[in-house]
């Protein structure tokens, strides 16, 4: 295998692990403070075509409507996260059913959006997010963009990492998320800091679904029937790097890479479909090995009730 | 100091069906280690629970250092200079000592957290109170008696006066219990005052300058402890109400059922729960298990039927050992069992009353063939268990959760008794219940005990074991301290209870 | 006596409150969105309901949707009822599909054999493939939620990778499901007048036969009180363990057996089976699989009542068709409605059950 191949791999699977990368990190804090967020595909969703939507409308302004409709994505998401966290906390509702139903809407709801702010070949409308730089000549037509968030998705888990050990609100999540009892006799409001938590996390889950739509990605191409986000791929990279975000990052990258096998090694598409079987397979054998030793968030999931 | 550190006056409470604490006076003097003896029930949590702003009174009013306070949530007691170690205890097992320390009260600039600042501040707590511990040791590595230095430093940190320490001993070692007076020595010399609650005897008179004993919701003495010797507190903590009447027939126990020998377990929380525990139960008698709750009754329970490795010791019945079968094949051996959360682990609340007659015993050729169930059976041994058994209920259709405390007993104890077991384990029986029910379900057991049958009553009522029992064992820290027969005085139970074995 | 008025049609009726409930919820905002967007509501649902139900075509569709809403729903809803989320249907109905159509390519059977050793066969697969799930929640505590949606992921594109690499070469066309014609041997009878097959029969039966199982048997008895009382079911024998496994296996089956309805009706069961073509698309939440979750929430669980709730939700996909470019604003109603049902009155009814038990 000589270098282009490799660094067509590298290119193509750092970009393809940008989404994945930073919605783990995403929902990896929200997992920490104990709620599992099933409907995190909704909450890339549904800010990627918001973003897309913002981007097109403020197209008049220049390349910077691309930031703006990242800006507004990571609202949007943050808004989801927060609605989903209120209705799972303060008003029980069931978070695996809520959740379902958040992604069936999504799928719904983000089709409409399709039609509108895509045209028919499937190149989005406005401007796209201007790369830090560009790799081509590597072969024919293809092109690596290095984007802003390429490098945020590489220094998020270190800020993940600090925030969550030195801040006040980071150990309060902490605590949250592994006994929320313990956490409510030592003052901490766990419905108000999962809260918190989950709608932090919604923030960066906007972020990763904005760069699908607002940052060039050859690999992207939504259509009505397969708008496929790396929604789970980004909830089995949390679990798959035992909720620790230097791991997180390291197994995102990974996905990431798996999933440019394919194009890559100009595998035959049919092989192409075992390779993308990985990242959910790894999941499924480190959730097998590890919860009844490794670290999921001891009050994953579970609904905390004020006595 | 002239007022008192804390002044609890009347203090009133009910629960749904039951006065939890009825009148309830304490004081505290600053600088006072306070004692605070009791039973199970006595209403001795329930009265910290109020301090602590867990619970709200119904009557009464709390002072302190002569001034009224309100005390509506724990944040409030805190503020107040209230710390409580719990039973439970509550510290995040993935974080360190000192971040559980600091939890909730952290110093910070701007949301970071002041790490330096805390280890100072730490520090200087561990120096005051010559609690030697590891700060950079995550909790769940702890040993037990180095998690309780973890709350209590906590309390400290928080600029608690005043810690209550909810036995607190339950689940030390006695060289950790050493440990432990000697910090509460410390700590009183530094001017906190502590409040010590238990039912250990020998503890209460090791650490305590005052003591208060407490009996179904009323204080039934308060003295110094120079004053006080153990056949007082015990006479005073197992006090006797009125005796219940049952006919019993003759005392003729029969063969061994159920034979203990040996028997060590280890609980769920890596204690030895029971070290070395034997006994037997023959059919005919009622033997009363009793214990305050914490020295192994429910392990014991666990592990004879099954729910519940040993290890080490034999469980025999009828001669066969058990140890190491399943709750299945333990019930085959005509073992009944009444567990003892009835809502938690006796009854299926969305069940019916009819399909929680079958539980266990749905495969039985009576009620199915072949895989699928015979309702007109099912019904008619439905009915049958709720006339037998005074069940009082709409219809057999009606949800368990629906029917009150008396009558979810009487459900399972009645499909207990129908398989006409030899064995019947009745755990905490007539707990919650009201007078009427309670007294029916002792009378079952009585009229098992005289059909032949042998019971063993495992109970933290201490009444209850006096009425009913043919024999009583007390059960403490995991070991059988002594035995009385029918008719045993209080005070040599209370003894028991507090640990004091016979000489 | 409770039994005669159990099933007395006022207190279904009451039952099928909150479900009606929250279906004319999700009509309400659908059309909400449909306003803001600019279209009208009213000309489209008619368009939609007239289309399913007036057209023969429509009516195919109809029954052909049933089915796998059904039977998909059961999938869920069963394992449900041992207290073990199965999200997996999806994957494990495509993988029964795949398991009837290799059998079809690669093994020849006399007449009747065939079909019925091909559904047997589907029923393993997707039994086989919950079980994975099903033993990893029941012994090593991983959530069964998240494994069976990963496992969702790798059944479409396991199956997929099967389709393109091994069916398509073999029997040499360009399209499988497209091009290759079962043989009449392998296909299940269909009904007169209508192009569906006799699946929608069977979904129903199995529909009822599941309310029989829970409600009359000493497994489903067992499998009920595992989900509704675990601590106290094992404290009187009943090892919540393998009854959870069991309850999984059920549910795949049943899943497996929608997957060979699939790819064993004449014209391959009517829309389903786009999600065989772009197999790795059928792995997201816009599947079928997801459809048949929606069938049990709305139906509180409730085998007998997944057979209402199974006809609405196959009206509305048989209907887009018709209403072509606002398919996905219904698609998202499927999603509100799922979102009502969350609610926490009726997820405690979802999830234990209300009144007098009538059974037994």
């Amino acid at each position: 295998m000589d270098l282009t191949w490799l660094i067509l791999l590298a290119g193509f699977g750092l970009q393809n692990a940008v989404p994945i990368g930073v919605g783990a990190q995403g929902e990896l804090i929200t997992e920490k403070s104990g709620i599992l967020n099933i409907g995190l595909y909704a909450t890339m969703a549904i800010p990627a075509f918001v973003a897309a939507a913002v981007n097109v409308t403020f197209s008049s302004i220049g390349t910077n409507s691309a930031y703006v409709g990242l800006l507004a994505a990571m609202v949007t998401g943050a808004a989801l996260n927060f609605v989903f966290a209120v209705l799972s906390t303060k008003i029980q509702v069931d978070q695996v059913i809520a959740g379902i139903g958040l992604n069936i809407f999504a799928v719904g709801i983000t089709a409409v959006f399709l039609e509108r702010f895509y045209s028919v070949d499937g190149t989005p409308n406005g401007h796209q997010i201007p790369p830090l730089f560009s790799i081509t000549g590597l072969a024919q037509d293809v092109r690596i963009n290095v984007s802003p968030l390429m490098v945020a998705m590489f220094v998020l888990p270190v800020i993940v990492y600090l925030f969550l050990s030195r801040t006040k609100l980071g150990s309060h999540i902490r605590a949250v998320g592994e006994n929320p009892i313990a956490a409510e006799a030592a003052g901490v409001n766990v419905t108000w800091t999962r809260i918190t938590a989950t709608a932090l996390g919604g923030t960066l889950l906007g972020a990763a679904g904005a760069f699908l739509t607002v940052d060039f990605n050859p690999n992207f191409v939504p259509d009505y029937s397969q708008a496929i986000f790396p929604a789970f791929i980004a909830l089995a990279a949390v679990i798959a790097g035992g909720w620790k975000p230097g791991y997180v990052l390291a197994v995102s990258i990974l996905f990431g890479v798996s999933e440019a096998l394919r194009p890559v090694l100009a595998v035959s598409s049919a092989q192409g479909y075992l390779f993308s079987t990985l990242p959910y397979i790894v999941t499924v054998v480190v959730l097998g090995i590890a919860s009844k030793r490794l670290r999921p968030p001891a009050a994953l999931a579970v609904p905390y009730k004020k006595e | 100091m002239s007022e008192p550190m804390l002044r609890m006056t009347g203090i009133r409470k009910t629960f749904p069906g039951v006065v939890a604490l009825d009148g309830v006076d304490l004081t505290v003097s600053q600088g006072e280690v306070m004692g605070v003896l009791g039973e199970n029930g006595a209403g001795k949590s329930t009265l910290m629970n109020i301090l602590y702003g867990l619970y709200t009174m119904d009557e009464g009013s709390i002072e302190m250092q002569g001034k009224r306070v309100q005390i509506k949530n724990s944040a409030e007691a805190i503020g107040l200079g209230l710390g409580m170690v719990h039973q439970a205890f509550t510290l995040v097992p993935n974080m360190t000592v000192m971040e559980n320390i600091i939890l909730g009260n952290e110093p910070s600039k701007a949301g970071v957290v002041d790490r330096r600042e805390a280890r100072i501040q730490v520090q200087e707590l561990v120096k005051q109170v010559g609690l030697d511990i590891d700060l950079d040791t995550l909790a769940e590595d702890l040993p037990t008696g180095f998690k309780q230095r973890v709350e209590i430093l906590k309390a400290l940190h928080r600029g608690a006066r005043v810690l209550i320490l909810d036995e607190p001993t339950a689940v030390l070692t006695p060289l950790e219990t050493e440990e432990l007076f000697k910090s509460v020595r410390r700590l009183t010399q530094g001017g906190s005052t502590v409040i010590f609650i238990t039912h250990k005897l020998k503890e209460v008179m090791a650490i305590t300058n005052k003591i208060t004993i407490m009996r179904r919701g009323k204080i039934v003495a308060s003295l110094d402890t120079k004053d006080a010797n153990f056949d007082i507190l015990a006479n005073a903590m197992v006090g006797r109400s009125v005796e219940r009447r049952f006919t019993f027939g003759p005392y003729q126990p029969g063969e061994v059922l159920l034979d203990v020998e040996n028997l060590s377990a280890t609980s769920r929380h890596k204690t030895e729960a029971l070290r070395g525990l034997t006994f037997n139960v023959k059919a005919g008698e009622i033997v009363g298990l009793a214990g305050v709750e914490g020295n192994g009754q429910t392990e014991l329970v666990e592990c004879i039927m099954g729910l519940m490795p040993s290890s080490s010791g034999t469980i025999r019945m009828k001669g066969h050992i058990i140890n190491h079968l399943s709750t299945s094949e333990v019930l085959k051996l005509s073992v009944g069992h009444v567990p003892e959360d009835r809502a938690l682990n006796g009854l299926i609340l969305d069940f019916s009353i009819a399909e929680n007659t079958i539980l266990g015993s749905a495969d039985r050729p009576d009620f199915s063939q072949r895989g699928v169930m015979v309702p007109k059976r099912i019904q008619e041994f439905a009915r049958k268990i709720v006339k037998s058994f005074n069940v009082s209920t709409a219809g057999i259709d009606v949800r368990a959760r629906n029917l009150s405390g008396g009558n979810q007993q009487k459900v399972i104890v009645g499909r207990e008794l129908a398989g006409h077991p030899n064995l019947l384990i009745a755990h905490q029986p007539t707990r919650g219940l009201d007078v009427a029910s309670t007294e029916y379900i002792q009378s079952l057991l009585v009229e098992a005990r005289n059909a032949g049958r042998g019971v063993l009553l495992v109970s933290a009522d201490f009444d209850e074991i006096l009425d009913l029992s043919d024999r009583i064992l007390v059960l403490y820290e995991g070991k059988i301290i002594g035995e009385l027969e029918r008719g045993a005085g209080i005070g040599e139970l209370g003894k028991l209870l507090g640990g004091i074995a016979a000489p | 006596m409770s039994r005669a008025s159990a099933l007395h049609p006022a207190r279904i009726l009451r039952a099928a409150v909150p479900s009606i409930l929250a279906l004319a919820l999700g009509l309400v905002v659908a059309s909400l969105v449909m306003v803001a967007f600019g279209e009208n509501p009213i000309s489209i649902f008619s368009a939609l309901f007239s289309g399913a139900l007036t057209t023969q075509y429509g009516q195919s569709s109809v029954l052909n949707y049933m089915y796998a809403y059904l039977l998909l729903a059961l999938a869920f809803l069963l394992p449900g009822k041992a207290g073990i989320w199965n999200v997996g249907g999806q994957g494990q109905a495509i993988l029964g599909g795949v398991a009837a159509a290799l059998l079809m390519e690669y093994v020849v059977l006399p007449p009747v054999i065939w079909p019925l050793a091909a559904i047997v066969l589907a029923i393993f697969a997707g039994a086989a493939w919950s079980a994975i799930s099903g033993l990893l929640e029941a012994y090593r505590n991983a959530s069964a939620i998240v494994t069976t949606i990963m496992m969702n992921f790798v059944a479409a594109n396991l199956a997929t990778f099967i389709l393109y690499y091994i069916l398509i070469p073999k029997a040499n066309v360009l399209s499988f499901y497209n091009e290759v014609n079962f043989p009449a041997a392998l296909t299940l009878p269909t009904l007169p007048y209508f192009t569906s097959s006799i699946m929608i029969f069977i979904a129903v039966v199995v529909a009822f036969g599941s309310a029989f199982f829970l409600n009359r048997t000493t497994l489903g008895y067992k499998i009920r009180a595992t989900g509704l009382g675990s601590r106290p079911a094992e404290s009187k024998g009943i090892n919540p363990r393998s009854t959870k496994v069991i309850a999984m296996l059920i549910g795949g089956g049943v899943a497996g057996l929608a997957g060979a309805g699939a790819v064993m009706s004449v014209g391959h069961g009517c829309g389903i089976i786009a999600c065989y073509q772009d197999g790795f698309a059928a792995g997201w939440f816009g599947g079928f699989g997801f459809a048949g979750i929606a069938v049990a929430l709305v139906a509180l669980n409730n085998p007998i009542g997944s057979v209402f709730s199974a006809i609405f939700f196959s009206v509305l996909a048989a209907g887009m068709p018709y209403i072509y470019q606002n398919i996905y604003v219904v698609w998202a109603m499927q999603g509100i409605i799922i979102l009502f049902m969350a609610a926490p009155e009726l997820s405690r009814m979802i999830l234990t059950v209300r009144g007098k038990s009538r059974w037994i």
